[in-house]
C-alpha cells in the first residue's frame, strides 16, 4: 500500500511539472504575442459572441440592469480605436436596453476585453484564458 | 492510471476561445471576520469567494439580496466597495505525502512556520471518505483537539 501510494505521488508531481511547464510557455508566448492587432481580432470574437448569447443570458443581463441601472465598464489593454470602440458600445446598449458605457484600460489583461455590467463580468482576454486553464489544470487534478 | 491528463485532455479538445460570462459582487460590510456581500446570484453554500485585493472567504449565509462569507484570507486592503468574484471552486487543501506532521489552515497555507507543502493534488475538504477496505490499519490512536463555542 505504501510503495502504491510513493509511485502514484512520484507520477503526481512529474504530472503536475509538466502541467506546470506547459501552462508558463504558454503564458510566455501569449505575453510576446499580445498586440493591439491581437485586441481588436479578440474584440471581433467577443463581438461576435454577444449577438449569439443565449435569451436566457439576455434576459439575466437585462433584469441586472433593470434592477440597479448599473454603469457598463468595458476595460482593455490596449486603447480601442474609435471604430471598434462605437460598434462595442451600440452592441452593449443594445444588449442591456440602452445603459451608460464607460471605457477604461488595463494592462494586466494582456490584450482583450473585460466588460462589466452589475453582477455580470464578460471576459474576452488573455489574462482571464489563461486563468480559465489553470482552473481547469487544478480542477482536473482535485476531481 | 492517468486519469488527471485524460480529463484535462478531454477538456481542452473542447476548448475554443469564446465570450466567457461570470458574476461578480461588492462587500458591503466587513466585520468579526465576516463579509457581507451584495450581488453574486448564482452562489451556493460553502463556494469559496475571490476578492480583487487578494482576500478569500467560504460562503455560509444566503439571503435574498446578500450573502455572508467567513473571510479565510483577510489583506489590509479590504474594505467595503471591494469587488468579489466567485471562484467556482468550493474549500479545498493540497494533499500528499508532504502535509504529514504538517500544521496548515483550511486553505493549506502552514501555521507551523515551515515552508509551503509542495503537494502535487488537491482535495475538497467536504467529500466522501474513501471505502474502509482502501484505509490502512489504526495501529496508533489519534486524539484530536477540543472545539469549544460561546453560544
Amino acid at each position: 500500500m505504501r510503495e502504491e501510494r510513493r509511485l502514484s505521488e512520484l507520477r503526481n508531481n512529474a504530472e503536475a511539472a509538466g502541467i506546470s511547464a506547459g501552462l508558463q510557455f504558454t503564458a510566455r508566448l501569449l505575453e510576446r504575442a499580445a498586440s493591439p492587432e491581437l485586441e481588436a481580432k479578440l474584440i471581433d470574437l467577443a463581438l461576435e459572441d454577444m449577438r449569439t448569447l443565449p435569451s436566457d443570458q439576455i434576459a439575466r443581463l437585462r433584469l441586472a440592469c433593470r434592477d440597479a441601472r448599473p454603469q457598463v465598464k468595458v476595460t482593455s489593454a490596449y486603447a480601442v480605436c474609435a471604430a471598434q470602440r462605437q460598434v462595442v458600445e451600440q452592441e452593449l446598449q443594445t444588449l442591456t436596453d440602452g445603459a451608460v458605457v464607460q471605457f477604461g484600460e488595463d494592462s494586466r489583461l494582456r490584450a482583450g476585453l473585460r466588460i462589466s455590467i452589475g453582477p455580470w463580468v464578460l471576459r474576452a482576454n488573455l489574462a482571464d484564458e489563461l486563468e480559465f486553464f489553470a482552473y481547469q489544470v487544478n480542477h482536473a487534478r482535485s476531481s | 492510471m492517468h486519469e488527471a491528463p485524460d480529463r484535462l485532455f478531454t477538456s481542452l479538445e473542447r476548448y475554443h476561445f469564446a465570450l466567457r460570462i461570470t458574476e461578480q459582487g461588492t462587500i458591503v460590510s466587513i466585520g468579526d471576520g465576516i463579509a457581507r456581500v451584495k450581488g453574486l446570484p448564482s452562489a451556493a453554500m460553502e463556494d469559496i469567494l475571490e476578492f480583487e485585493d487578494g482576500s478569500r472567504a467560504v460562503v455560509f449565509a444566503l439571503e435574498p439580496d446578500n450573502l455572508s462569507a467567513i473571510l479565510l484570507l483577510q489583506s489590509d486592503k479590504l474594505t467595503a466597495g471591494t469587488t468579489a468574484y466567485l471562484s467556482g471552486t468550493r474549500l479545498s487543501i493540497p494533499v500528499g505525502a508532504a502535509l504529514l506532521g504538517r500544521v496548515v489552515d483550511p486553505l493549506g497555507v502552514p501555521l507551523d512556520g515551515g515552508d509551503v507543502p509542495e503537494c502535487s493534488g488537491r482535495r475538497e475538504l467536504e467529500s466522501l471518505s474513501p471505502p474502509i477496505i482502501l484505509r490502512e490499519f489504526v495501529n496508533e490512536p489519534l486524539i484530536p483537539g477540543i472545539r469549544s463555542s460561546i453560544r
